[in-house]
């Protein structure tokens, strides 16, 4: 019995030396961002298994910026070959029907098997074409991913910062779900606390809402988009 | 509303003494304020948004959208090509600067001492290696600018939103965010040393200033959300809670912070 809690606090202590050794930059002592909470608490509340979530959701980011960077910088590409490549990144990272279901919001549930394949098939198409709008926008900003952590049962929360050559720092957050066969993928963007997922849950059940409460409403907004 | 009692115990074990007379006026008015919500409610995945004058609301939107377009837009990109972007970045950080009384005096009023010492490195460290006020050498330190004003400040004591309201000119707000909005101004010792020293001509050109930077601020985030959304009205309302909440949360990457609750859903399509 001695022996067995005695293992335990070994294992404990070394969850608490992982978590502590979580690269962090120098300067954060006075990084409020990053400083807001103390850090006993954050120890506290990471388990060994989520600390380990939140360790590999943070390489899934950095590797996920590395590939986005890589096609947006990759100059032999043309404008419908970019679009393809970022289809082909969102589909592999991304949870496109939680993000889906989720901004349907309650009228998942109301309407009819063909309008949610529909609705899906739709929303992935929208979502593709307004982010392949803001490829121009990129302009070599620096991106750093800071620091991650547990957030509920299977998500982690990744904290990075888009760095431009002048100006503020921007926030975003990744907040990158474990799935039940294991992988990691994302189902929410917040950037400086807005979470992209809300928003458009909010716009889409305004939508419906002034359309009569028919989803079809948002099925053609979306068709002709 | 269960959102608002979690918040307000959140509060509990923050405030200090000296606020709790003046919590307990507010959270009178807040609760009278509670008690007919309901018109006009929508519940926006835990933020209760109460829009009871939608209806002006989207008419007064429609008028600042096509002054946006008309007007301000134009100006904001003929800024961007007159100015180069770092000296923009100096205005910004010049106007940040001279936002110091008013940023200060909040963090007092919430009761937080790291913000307030915070604040008050910066404005030291960026008036004389910055020189004036011109680079943010604290936030290149490690320092953050936190912006702070009378809304967040009434938040912090429980005080809610109150009705949403779009106001001409200036976009999204609510009762409380635009009263914080004048407390803010009339307080501010930067207008009464100007208006003192009869230089309210200095006082009104900084006023413009500091109207340019901010949309200059929002030109692209509304832009882009102009173009994605269906609903802009919807989807502006939305962004303007979420976006409170960070800056009440003093920032948006507070562990604390109600996060939308993503269900794990069952895969059965």
């Amino acid at each position: 019995m001695e022996r067995v809690l005695l293992s335990n606090k070994l294992l404990l202590s070394f969850g608490v030396v992982t978590a502590l050794s979580t690269p962090v930059y120098a300067n954060d002592f006075y990084n409020k961002s990053i400083n807001n909470a103390p850090p006993s608490k954050t120890i506290i509340t990471i388990s060994l298994e989520g600390s380990k979530i939140a360790d590999n959701a943070k390489s899934f980011v950095e590797k996920l910026a590395e590939d986005g960077i890589g096609f947006l910088e990759n100059q032999s590409l043309n404008e419908e070959q970019r679009k393809k490549e970022f289809q082909k990144v969102l589909k592999h990272n991304f949870d496109m029907k939680t993000i889906g279901r989720f901004a349907l919001g309650r009228y998942w549930r109301t309407s009819s098997k063909q309008q949610q394949k529909e609705y899906l098939d739709l929303f992935e198409k929208m979502v593709v074409d307004v982010y392949s709008r803001r490829f121009s926008d990129y302009n070599g900003e620096d991106f750093v991913v800071v620091s991650s952590r547990v957030q509920g049962k299977s998500d982690a929360i990744v904290l990075s910062q888009i760095v431009p050559s002048s100006g503020s720092k921007i926030n975003v957050e990744w907040r990158v779900r474990k799935k039940k066969n294991g992988s990691l993928k994302v189902v929410d963007i917040m950037v400086e606390g807005v979470s992209m997922s809300l928003t458009q849950r909010s716009d889409f059940a305004s939508v419906i809402q002034r359309g009569g409460g028919k989803i079809d409403v948002l099925l053609d907004h979306l068709r002709s988009n | 509303m269960k959102r608002n009692v979690n918040e307000s115990i959140n509060i509990k074990s923050k405030r200090s003494k000296g606020t709790d007379l003046a919590l307990i006026l507010l959270s009178t008015i807040a609760l009278g304020a509670c008690s007919n919500m309901q018109k006009g409610e929508v519940i926006d995945a835990g933020n209760v948004i109460y829009d009871p004058y939608e209806d002006i609301n989207r008419k007064v939107m429609d008028f600042n959208v096509a002054v946006d377009h008309a007007i301000i837009n134009p100006i904001v990109i003929g800024y961007r090509t007159v100015t180069p972007k770092p000296a923009r970045t100096g205005l910004r950080n010049f106007l940040r600067n001279l936002r110091t009384p008013v940023n200060l005096a909040n963090q007092i009023l919430q009761g937080d001492i790291e913000g307030t010492r915070d604040t008050i490195l910066r404005a030291i460290i960026n008036s004389t290696v910055g020189v004036g006020g011109l680079f943010d050498v604290a936030g290149y330190e490690g320092i953050e600018y936190e912006y702070e004003d009378f809304g967040q400040t009434l938040a912090k004591w429980g005080v809610g939103h109150g009705p949403y309201m779009v106001v001409p000119f200036i976009g999204a707000s609510s009762f409380r965010d635009y009263g914080g909005f004048f407390a803010d101004s009339l307080a501010d010792p930067v207008r009464w040393y100007l208006f003192n020293t009869n230089e309210e001509g200095i006082y009104y050109s900084k006023f413009g200033l500091d109207y340019l930077d901010v949309r200059d601020s929002l030109y692209d985030p509304l832009t882009e959300l102009e173009k994605s959304s269906f609903d802009y009205y919807a989807a502006v309302r939305s962004t303007y809670y979420q976006h409170r909440r960070a800056l009440v949360h003093d920032n948006s990457m507070s562990e604390n912070r109600q996060m939308p609750d993503i269900p794990v859903f069952d895969d059965d399509f």
